[in-house]
């Protein structure tokens, strides 16, 4: 077999047992593999309605054909599960070095299921899988699980995907850290792993991977491997910070402005100004390597501090006022260690320091802590409550923002910065951007930028919509079809999978990737199959939170985003982000529901429910899903 | 003009890749195993130093060869291997000061640096970083050459000394 490895390890963490199945030739050419095959896998494992936290919850990693072949830039994992945030269907992926090591051990996919008596660790030495005791990792963070593991197995080469205090305690946003600071963190997939008692997997790959026309891939590997030499972002996604910012998107104090004095302290540029930059590191096969490892020398925040990137510097700096370097470095970092998702981490926290400022949460319910925007100190002192759920407040905010804001009551939900799905809402304000408005009120998971990266040159948005001004505001109809576009390569990329951060070099290339794909696995396959697969993949998904009970209402965003305007008070008006605000600096849910309308009748959906049609379902070749779907009722024939 | 590899392992991000073209290139299969390049890490403290041969002018592992099946290219200045005649002793893996050599984990014959013939690959992908890169011999070239070598050497033994 070319490109994947063709094996799925099977483990029952309730009977300690595991076992491999092939991967079968359908779910490959159906699905590709990493994203895509994982969501498959869930469909047909888990059964309608299983319980989030539930022995019969399998939690699926995967990895992609073009991961540990010469393709760069392609050490990505996905992790899909039921989410215990959400109730919905997840899948979170993750950069750092698990994946292609996987492949090496000869393994595409791992099915977890179970839940294991004591604290336990899966061992995968090439063939040789075991499940290990690990009490003696209970307790210990994501940094000292990685040291003591390859300690334990003699071989610094293995590598860990574990998870830290939150995933044990399980937070529902806690994460799963693999290389020790790469992250697979959105709703709630470390707290999966958490109720499994898995405490980490180990791995160590010697084997080999084979590519179907080696001299075809050289040819396009060297293209990319020139292109992407030219990529311009020196400090990875944290250069976002910066240039948000000055155009007064960069979301701040909890949503109610767009701009913060002092943001440039959040950016890696700064970080590398002020001497905490001490290197960047690369995920597997990524000649660029956008990881910034800082050090901060002294002080109570002294010590290691990778990251942060974008979204954390968001979450954790702007939106909770915290403008203080050292402590977003510390409370990013507590996040990567303990095992927290860094985006829901900063959300619940800023909705608590609203709800501290407006009275509603007093200081006898924050413990003691003085919860003002902007105060570093708590900001530290909450990430490691949370995590360890220690008190009221870090016990309430572990349940993620919705939950907490349903508790607490008093109207809280109006600053909650999630959607009906339960999601913390990631960093771009949608106020002030409409296209993405549309894609994180659709997104499958919940309200955030990696189902659909919306950022077209005009170029490429003139190439999707066929129009020949793009100056916003779009005609909804094209929204919608930019919107499609980009949720059809998405699926595609993380099926193969590829890192997004690769741009036009790979990732919103088709061309690209269908040449990738068929060098490696032989298989050939045009630019527009390709894609037709990306949409299968994302229609299943859908299929998957219709079956859990998904309808149209959960298609929305924060109540915030949708009645309140943006606070620019005192901005001058030349400075706003004007054509890019959505009309009267609010989405209103007229707007929104106007656009949903058109991309639903794109994708084939029904208006009323939300629910895609059996057409749309037999053209993609889902006809079994469509069937079950059927069987509950939940098949709308238009 | 000759030209020599040049290894700057600050620059290195660890990201493994000249490992997979190396094997790639050499055996047809991306195993790292078989890769003449190793990339050893510390992935807590991000450290990564690559190590491979360092094609030295006297090369030590042809002396202790017991074979005879190490050879310098006088042309390229290459560190050669004739595969026929390695035993796989694994001589040339202890004497190495750079622990550059490894074994194949197939055929247990000694994997050595070619310089892919005089256009290495591994300089060749590592366009970003520029970690490893393939220069012209100028005096300059070559002292930044030695001086590297010797840091890289250094960081490597206090890796190994600190364990996993």
């Amino acid at each position: 077999m070319y490109g994947w490895c063709g094996k799925i390890l099977y483990v029952d963490l309730s009977r300690s047992k595991v076992s491999e199945k092939p991967l079968s030739d359908e779910l490959r050419a159906r699905f590709i593999g990493g994203r895509g095959i994982n969501a498959k896998l869930l469909w047909d494992i888990a059964k309608p309605g299983v319980e989030p936290f539930s022995p019969e919850n399998p939690l699926i990693f995967g990895t992609g054909p073009l991961t540990g072949t010469i393709v760069p830039m392609t050490g990505r994992a996905t992790v899909t599960t039921k989410s215990p945030a959400t109730g919905l269907y997840v899948k979170s992926s993750m950069g750092g070095h698990f994946a292609g090591e996987l492949k090496f051990a000869g393994y595409d996919h791992i099915v977890i299921l179970g839940r294991a008596k004591n604290p336990t660790m899966l061992w995968i030495d090439d063939g040789d899988v075991e499940l290990v005791d690990a009490s003696h990792l209970w307790g210990k963070d994501v940094r000292e699980t990685d040291m003591i593991v390859k300690k334990d197995l003699g071989d610094r080469d293995v590598k860990v995907a574990s998870i830290g205090p939150a995933g044990e305690r399980m937070v529902k946003f806690a994460s799963i850290m693999n290389s020790v600071y790469n992250a697979c963190a959105r709703a709630g997939v470390g707290a999966v792993m958490g109720f499994k008692r898995l405490k980490a997997i180990a791995v160590r790959g010697t084997g080999s991977i084979k590519v179907k026309d080696p001299e075809r891939l050289w040819g396009l590997v060297f293209e990319i491997v020139e292109r992407l030499k030219n990529r311009p972002f020196t400090y990875g996604t944290s250069e976002l910070i910066d240039d948000l910012n000055e155009k007064y998107m960069l979301p701040s104090y909890n949503f109610r402005k767009g701009h913060i004095e002092g943001g440039h302290n959040l950016s890696g540029r700064y970080f590398a100004e002020a001497g905490y930059l001490r290197r960047k590191h690369g995920c597997f096969s990524c000649i660029i390597g956008c990881h910034l490892y800082n050090v901060v020398e002294k002080g109570p925040y002294a010590g290691y501090a990778v990251g942060p990137e974008y979204e954390a510097a968001f979450s954790l700096g702007s939106n909770t006022g915290v403008t203080d370097t050292e402590a977003l470095l510390k409370a990013n970092e507590l996040c990567n260690i303990y095992g927290l998702d860094a985006i829901s981490t900063g959300v619940v926290i800023a909705w608590a320091m609203e709800s501290y400022e407006r009275g509603i949460l007093t200081k006898e319910e924050t413990d003691g802590l003085d919860l003002r925007f902007g105060n570093g100190e708590a900001l530290v002192k909450l990430v490691h409550m949370i995590a360890f759920r220690e008190g009221n407040i870090g016990n309430l905010l572990a349940e993620g923002v919705k939950r907490a804001a349903e508790k607490v009551g008093k109207e809280s939900y109006k600053w909650a910065m999630c959607n009906s799905k339960g999601l913390e809402h990631s960093g771009i304000d949608t106020r002030t951007w409409s296209t993405r408005a549309l894609t994180y009120s659709v997104n499958p998971r919940g309200p955030d930028h990696l189902f659909h990266q919306i950022w077209p040159s005009p170029e490429l948005a003139r190439e999707i919509t066929g129009l020949d001004d793009v100056s916003p505001p779009l005609p909804l109809w094209a929204e919608a079809r930019i919107v499609k576009w980009y949720g059809d390569h998405f699926a595609v990329t993380d099926a193969l999978g590829i890192c997004k951060f690769s741009d036009d070099v790979m990732y919103t290339n088709a061309k690209v990737m269908s040449d990738l794909y068929s060098a490696v696995t032989g298989v050939d396959l045009t630019p527009s199959e390709l894609l037709l697969i990306g949409t299968r993949i994302y229609n299943l998904e859908r299929c998957y939170n219709v079956r859990e009970g998904f309808d149209r209402r959960l298609d929305d965003l924060p109540w915030r985003l949708m009645h309140e305007p943006v606070d620019w008070k005192g901005i001058p008006s030349n400075k706003l982000p004007y054509p890019l605000l959505a009309e009267g600096g609010v989405n209103s849910p007229e707007r929104l529901r106007e656009a949903q309308d058109e991309y639903y009748r794109l994708q084939g959906w029904d208006l009323k429910t939300g629910w895609p049609l059996k057409d749309t379902l037999v053209k993609l070749d889902l006809e079994d899903v469509a069937e079950e779907l059927a069987k509950l009722g939940k098949l709308p024939t238009g | 003009m000759r030209f020599i590899l040049i290894v700057d392992h600050e620059k290195c991000n660890g990201c493994t890749y000249c490992m997979l073209v190396c094997s790639m290139k050499h055996k047809g299969i991306i195993q790292r195993g078989s890769s003449r390049i190793k990339v050893y890490k510390d992935e807590a403290r991000a450290l990564a130093i690559p190590m491979l041969c360092e094609h030295c002018d006297n090369p030590p592992c042809a002396e202790v060869c017991p074979t005879k099946a190490i050879s310098k290219d006088p042309k390229l200045g290459a560190v050669l291997v004739n595969q026929d005649l390695c035993t796989g002793c694994g001589a040339c893996v202890e004497v190495c000061p750079y622990s550059g050599v490894r074994l194949d984990p197939e055929t247990g014959k000694a994997l050595i640096c070619d310089l892919c013939g005089g256009e290495p690959l591994c300089a060749k992908v590592c366009t970003v970083r520029e970690a490893i890169t393939w220069v012209e011999a100028t005096p300059s070239a070559l002292e930044r050459k030695r001086r590297l070598a010797e840091a890289r050497v250094e960081e490597f033994k206090r890796m190994m000394r600190e364990g996993p």
